[in-house]
């Protein structure tokens, strides 16, 4: 089974390839080359589109339109390719990388999004002495969670940044790409009014 | 002096006094957060915003974003300028062009009104209000009294 999954939520964008569960090619760019990037793993693997089995999505939290753009793609994907997908939170995927890492994704307006999932203040998030805090929350707001007795690996760690694969490997429930829904945290998004 | 915590009203004789009443908030203000500035047509709201951006050493050009919608600004912070007056309602699509203003700038939302209570809360709501000639009545609402404390 070929497996393509993508996460835009946040601002490094990860995309893989995968071969019954093996990782053939795995990239990281930005949300807007999200289509280059998973031709290019295609074509590394010598496949065409049609080879596609499914699609795994990361759904954020992340920005309202980087969430979207990688819904758009999944959607636009499986409906041209005729493929199931799934999607997989981006905390989710994250934490996944190392067992007991709390992902901590900056949300801007000096907020974050952690597990739950909810947008909070660096300085109210509740840290066990010695998590291990990983994402680009954990690397924005280092000083904070230091001092909460918390531990963030150097900047340049590759866990801080989403990988492909890892959604794909959480991956369990495949089925209409439309029934994936991004998820956006913030209160806005409550109370946007319909036109 | 008003004896109401957290609304503070002040009478402003010129454009001048209305920046400068705008400078003093905005000294106060950290990134992250969202004044919005009320008043009628011609009431001085974009004059308030200037006199913020000034203090927050925004250098450009502070106009009206009426058909723009937004500006953002590079002073010593990152300053975003939004004007809803041509909406009606803030839609789901709409928000996606929106939102980016409110990451990593102090936000200053001119006819938030039109927004229909789909924007993140303010910090202040100023409200500018025509008192003859040049005058101005200026009203500062915030949640936290301190944050008020001696703007004059």
């Amino acid at each position: 089974m070929l497996v393509l999954a993508f996460d835009t939520a946040t601002d490094v964008a990860t995309s893989a390839v995968l071969r019954d569960g093996e990782v053939l090619g795995e990239r990281t760019s930005s949300p807007s080359t999200v289509l280059e990037d998973l031709d290019a793993l295609l074509r590394g693997v010598d496949a065409a589109p049609a080879d596609v089995d499914a699609l795994v999505v990361g759904t954020g939290p992340g920005s309202f339109t980087s969430t979207r753009i990688g819904l758009a793609v999944a959607r636009g994907l499986a409906l041209a390719l005729e493929v199931p997908a799934a999607g997989v939170s981006t905390l989710d995927a994250l934490a996944s990388a190392r067992d007991g890492a709390f992902p901590i994704i900056d949300a801007r307006r000096r907020e974050v999004f952690v597990d739950g999932p909810r947008a909070v203040a660096p300085d109210d998030l509740e840290l066990e002495h010695g998590a291990l805090c990983i994402g680009s929350g954990a690397i924005r707001y280092r000083a904070t969670i230091e001092r909460k007795g918390a531990h963030v690996p150097a900047d340049d760690d590759p866990l801080h940044v989403p990988r492909a694969h890892l959604h794909a490997a959480l991956a369990h429930e495949f089925g209409s790409a439309e029934e994936i829904q991004p998820i956006y945290v913030r209160t806005p998004d409550a109370k946007v009014m319909q036109r | 002096m008003r004896s109401d915590p957290g609304l503070l009203s002040l009478a402003s004789a010129s454009a001048g006094e209305t920046e400068a009443v705008a400078a003093q908030l905005a000294a106060r203000l950290e990134i992250g957060e969202v004044v919005t500035v009320s008043g009628e047509l011609g009431s001085g709201k974009t004059t308030f915003v200037r006199g913020a951006c000034r203090a927050l050493g925004v250098v450009a050009p502070v106009t009206s974003p009426t058909f723009t919608i937004g500006h953002r600004y590079h002073g010593r912070v990152d300053v975003s300028h939004l004007d809803l007056f041509r909406f009606d309602a803030v839609a789901m699509a709409d928000w996606g062009d929106l939102e980016p203003y409110f990451d990593d700038a102090i936000v200053f939302v001119e006819w938030p009104e039109r927004g229909g209570g789909s924007l993140p809360a303010p910090r202040v709501e100023v409200s500018i209000e025509h008192a003859g000639q040049d005058r101005r009545r200026l009203r500062l609402a915030a949640a936290e009294p301190a944050l008020l404390e001696g703007i004059e």
